[in-house]
């Protein structure tokens, strides 16, 4: 059963895989190549697309085209739980969201690693940047669960980052104005889906950032599970 | 796996839903329905369009909870196990949607292990018989390749309920006519429940031994098939003699055409005996499932203030 599930998923998400390996891989290879903006720079905009634009674009195809074209209701009436159908979503996902950057910081290594950043440092960038990217995925896709288009569950999943983007913003900017910083801010910041760069902008212990971003993926993913299970109304 | 038998006497119903009611938001689609589906038998669960049927099927499946009542389908409770009856159930949707970029073979090998029970020999049988293009893509099947697929689906496990929602809705008439044959070919003497949901009575009627008629989340009638057909006439009697007897008991639906008036009765037995008492003359007509269906469903609807049909007089 697993592995119809997961074979289904593949067969439908591995363009996305494709497309993205490919963009990511060809902007990192040309970009260190070229040398036209600093290393640093040019592998945080890699992670920044790779962890925040893809995974919506992943998450945006995982649920809500199945619930606009109707074979929801099938999955969901074949004898599997709505976890199991949204865990074998949510591995493929995962993994066609973490392969481009992944592929594109082993990428990074070959050709430029050590040069600009050493091997520790870009290693852990990358390795936020996937981290990023699952979190980021988690709260698209919960977001998007429910929602009858595509269209719509990309509007849900902005609207949530928007959300907790505003919230970090204007908890700085009251932090500094009252307190003169924004320490409680980061801890706010913790618990948003981009949660993990405050490994490397804040003051956090780092065993506190991964506990709590392993607790927030955990229910996110609860609550995905808890709302994919209604195939919708239907009064007929 | 528990043996398929093993939750349910022999003689108890293969379906029972018991004062079920269901909302969603403010919109009551089911109130207090209550249904019996014996062991064995090809059911027709007949209602219009959004009369509440695919809500019926889906809590059946699990896929809806009841807001109030209890539903048993093999003797098991959808809300608790769900994943049982499914295993147990073959279940053809209405509009067919699969997986369009599957071929009809991955669309089989999908499907299959999900069911402990699948037999390959029989699917690949049924593929045969209904002449299916393995190798095509299910988007590039026609309607009626789609429903069979569907109906290969739904069967290629031995389930011993059939739960069909409306499988012919956008078939042509021919291919309605074929999917019925190979239906009642394949079930015919066997101890297979077939429920059977649809809005078109005239295909229902050649195969169903009972009928349940869904109105506006009730059911307003629910009886064999040949019981209805017995009951349920039409009593044509001059209007001056109606209207000197008045409202003959279990009236459905009254049309009057010139001086003569045509009335459906729910117990042709206990009107004609009313009709008699008075010496009146009078003609009693049969009428056919699509007949008695519209008797039941526009006849009240007309009754509680609705638009009569252009052409007819409606004695209120």
């Amino acid at each position: 059963m697993w592995q119809a599930l997961v074979w289904k998923e593949w067969r439908e998400q591995r363009w996305r895989l494709y497309f993205g390996t490919a963009l990511l891989a060809t902007f990192t290879v040309i970009g260190l190549r070229t040398r036209l903006i600093p290393d640093e720079h040019l592998v945080s905009m890699t992670i920044m697309v790779g962890g925040i634009l893809f995974p919506l674009m992943v998450a945006m195809g995982l649920v809500a085209p199945e619930r606009s074209e109707g074979t929801m209701v099938r999955l969901l009436a074949l004898p599997v739980r709505p976890w199991q159908v949204l865990a074998a979503k949510g591995l493929v996902g995962a993994a066609v969201c973490a392969a481009p950057i992944l592929i594109s910081g082993l990428l990074a290594m070959l050709v430029a690693g050590n040069r600009e950043l050493p091997w520790d440092e870009l290693i852990a960038l990358y390795s936020v940047g996937i981290g990023l990217a699952l979190a980021v995925f988690a709260w698209f896709t919960a977001a998007g669960v429910r929602q009858p288009s595509e269209a719509r569950a990309g509007i849900a999943g902005i609207i949530i980052f928007a959300l907790w983007a505003l919230l970090i913003g204007i908890g700085t900017m009251i932090g500094i104005e009252i307190f003169h910083e924004a320490t409680q801010v980061e801890w706010v910041a913790i618990f948003s889906p981009f949660g993990l760069v405050m490994l490397v902008e804040s003051s956090a212990p780092p065993a506190a950032v991964i506990a709590i971003q392993l607790a927030m993926f955990a229910v996110v993913w609860a609550w995905a599970a808890w709302r994919i299970g209604k195939p919708g109304k239907v009064v007929a | 796996m528990k043996n398929d038998d093993s939750t349910i006497n022999i003689d108890d119903p293969v379906i029972q839903i018991r004062s079920v009611s269901k909302r969603f938001d403010k919109t009551a689609v089911l109130h207090d329905l209550n249904l019996s589906v014996p062991r064995g038998q090809t059911f027709a669960f007949l209602g219009r369009n959004g009369a509440g049927k695919t809500t019926t099927i889906r809590m059946l499946l699990g896929l809806h909870k009841p807001d109030a009542g209890t539903v048993r389908v093999l003797g098991l409770d959808p809300v608790i196990d769900a994943m049982e009856i499914r295993r147990r159930v073959g279940y053809l949707a209405e509009d067919q949607h699969m997986f369009g970029w599957m071929t009809v073979r991955e669309m089989i090998g999908f499907t299959a292990p999900f069911y402990p029970t699948w037999n390959h020999d029989w699917a690949g049988h049924l593929a045969k018989k209904f002449d299916l293009p393995m190798k095509t893509k299910v988007k590039h099947l026609s309607k009626g390749q789609s429903v069979r697929l569907g109906l290969l689906l739904a069967l290629a496990h031995h389930p011993r309920l059939i739960i069909l929602d409306d499988p012919t809705l956008g078939l042509d008439p021919i291919v309605r006519k074929e999917f019925l044959r190979d239906l009642v070919a394949h079930f015919h003497g066997s101890a297979v429940t077939i429920f059977f949901s649809s809005h078109l009575l005239y295909e229902v009627e050649p195969v169903a031994d009972s009928v349940a008629i869904l109105d506006r989340g009730s059911i307003v009638r629910h009886s064999p098939t040949e019981q209805l057909r017995d009951s349920v006439k039409q009593i044509i009697m001059p209007a001056f003699e109606y209207d000197s007897i008045g409202p003959l008991p279990g009236t459905l639906d009254i049309k009057r055409r010139g001086n003569q008036v045509a009335i459906v009765v729910e117990d042709i037995d206990r009107a004609a005996r009313e009709v008699e008492r008075t010496a009146a003359t009078y003609d009693v007509v049969d009428l056919n499932l699509d007949e008695i269906f519209e008797a039941y469903i526009i006849g009240k609807r007309e009754e509680d203030g609705h638009v009569a049909s252009p052409g007819l007089e409606r004695v209120a």
